[in-house]
């Protein structure tokens, strides 16, 4: 054999070759790699053996490849690049749902959902209204119940009337096609309800309730009825009111007001008080506030004084002289003196400045 | 009938029996398979089944040195390998001798 028909044969070959790797382009590295390790020897000496195109005697590259794949016990591929891979991964997905079709647990929930059906034929039409409902309400009420032209009655008897409707429909001999699409609808219906659901347990009240239970929004306190409380107004027993009272509860913690908003929403900012141990006090009362509103005149934003109310309260009678509570009028303006517990003051108490 | 299609089911049995009949790479297991009769046997189908049947350890692998060219791949059959081809074979013969009773019967009657 010639030295040119050498250099032929094996240009051939690693042509040949190079094809047949385009078209296996479905595997990875190391599988090509594995399987085209013997192969480049093969068809060397196949070219090596024969003249003329290495295609008469080993077929086309890609025909190559597929019966190499198929015999290999992987996946098929009928070309190369995304979309053989994307059929690598269908096959996979095939393989992974019907492992899931065949445990136990699944046929066990699938034999048990259709005795569920005519639960969902009525729960359909009621949620089907209550989602026209949803997107035509502006107030979104405050129950899961319908309502058609602000009349829940009205709502609910056209939930009862889509519920039999869709009942019939679905028990025809051929229900029609678009009850998928009503059943879609229900489902999104059936989502938004339950986020409602999850918000009327929590009550309609400002504070969102924490894991424990306890207020996280927003170290504002509130009424019992939910409507936040901003400021507090201490008023002695003459009925005039204190200046610089310190709060704090039956742990000696500080009780303070934070990110407090007014009516509209705006944020009311309060003057920070500093005690002469140069610790900031934020639980001195009534706290110095003011909103911050947009001028849209002078297109700033302004500071608006909050109003303390206006209250006219009769002094209290006297209380018997064991007492420890009465406060003294000097007090008002030394409320550190006037806090007369027995306890320490807390850490962190200092007296305001000015007093 | 295309005998491909045949051939598909008793390509790992071949090919087995072959290398249990002596070690070899695959380019002598394709022609030894041609040389016994089984002419459209495809290389590609051939190195495939090698691989197969050395990933699932019916065949184990050396590398012999070649005095021309690249290093050739040899294959040898394990026990394991062995084991599935007695029982290939069984199953093959039996296969062989009900589609023998049929045929014999069906030439009978059409005679």
């Amino acid at each position: 054999m010639s030295a040119t028909t050498t250099t032929d044969a094996t240009d051939r070959a690693d042509a040949y070759l190079a094809q047949v790797r385009r078209h296996l382009a479905t595997l990875t590295d190391d599988e090509r790699d594995d399987l085209l390790d013997d192969l480049t020897a093969h068809v060397h000496e196949v070219a090596a053996s024969r003249h003329g195109p290495l295609v008469d005697v080993l077929g086309t590259p890609e025909t190559f490849a597929a019966e190499l794949l198929a015999a290999a016990g992987l996946a098929p591929t009928g070309s190369a690049g995304p979309g053989g891979a994307a059929r690598h991964t269908a096959a996979s997905l095939v393989s992974w749902t019907s492992t899931v079709r065949s445990h136990p647990w699944t046929r066990a929930v699938a034999d048990f959902l259709p005795e569920l059906r005519p639960a969902w034929w009525v729960a359909r039409g009621w949620l089907l209204v209550y989602g026209l409902w949803l997107i035509g309400a502006e107030d979104r009420g405050s129950l899961p119940l319908p309502e058609l032209f602000d009349s829940a009655l009205l709502g609910v008897i056209a939930a009862v009337a889509a519920s039999v409707v869709s009942v019939r429909l679905a028990r025809r001999s051929s229900p029609p096609r678009y009850l998928i699409v009503i059943d879609l609808l229900a489902v999104v219906a059936a989502l938004v309800l339950l986020l409602r659901v999850d918000d009327l347990a929590t009550g309609p009240t400002v504070d969102y309730v924490g894991y424990q239970g306890a207020p996280v929004a927003s170290g504002t306190l509130a009424h019992a009825d939910g409507s936040p409380i901003t400021n507090i107004h201490a008023y002695g027993a003459d009925g005039e009111p204190l200046e610089q009272v310190r709060l704090f509860d039956q742990h000696g913690r500080p009780i303070e007001i934070h990110d407090a908003t007014g009516e509209w929403g705006e944020p009311l900012v309060s003057e920070v008080v500093v005690g002469a141990d140069g610790l900031p006090a934020a639980n001195v009362y009534p706290l110095d506030q003011y909103a911050l509103t947009w001028d849209n005149v002078r297109q700033a934003e302004t500071r608006v004084p909050v109003p303390d109310p206006v209250l006219q309260l009769a002094p209290l009678p006297p209380t018997t002289a064991s007492s420890t509570t009465t406060t003294s009028p000097t007090a008002t303006t030394a409320p550190d003196r006037a806090a007369t517990t027995t306890e320490p003051p807390p850490v962190g108490a200092g007296p305001p400045p000015g007093s | 009938m295309d005998p491909s299609q045949l051939l598909k089911g008793v390509l790992d049995l071949a090919v087995l029996a072959v290398v249990a009949d002596e070690d070899a790479y695959g380019y002598d297991i394709v022609r030894r398979l041609r040389d016994a009769g089984l002419d459209d046997v495809g290389d590609a189908s051939v190195y495939g089944t090698l691989r197969r049947l050395f990933q699932a350890g019916a065949l184990s692998s050396y590398v012999v040195p070649s005095d021309e060219g690249p290093h050739r791949k040899y294959y040898a059959v394990t026990p394991a390998g062995r084991a599935s081809l007695a029982t290939g074979a069984k199953t093959w013969r039996h296969f062989a001798d009900v589609l023998d009773g049929l045929l014999g019967t069906s030439r009978k009657d059409a005679a």
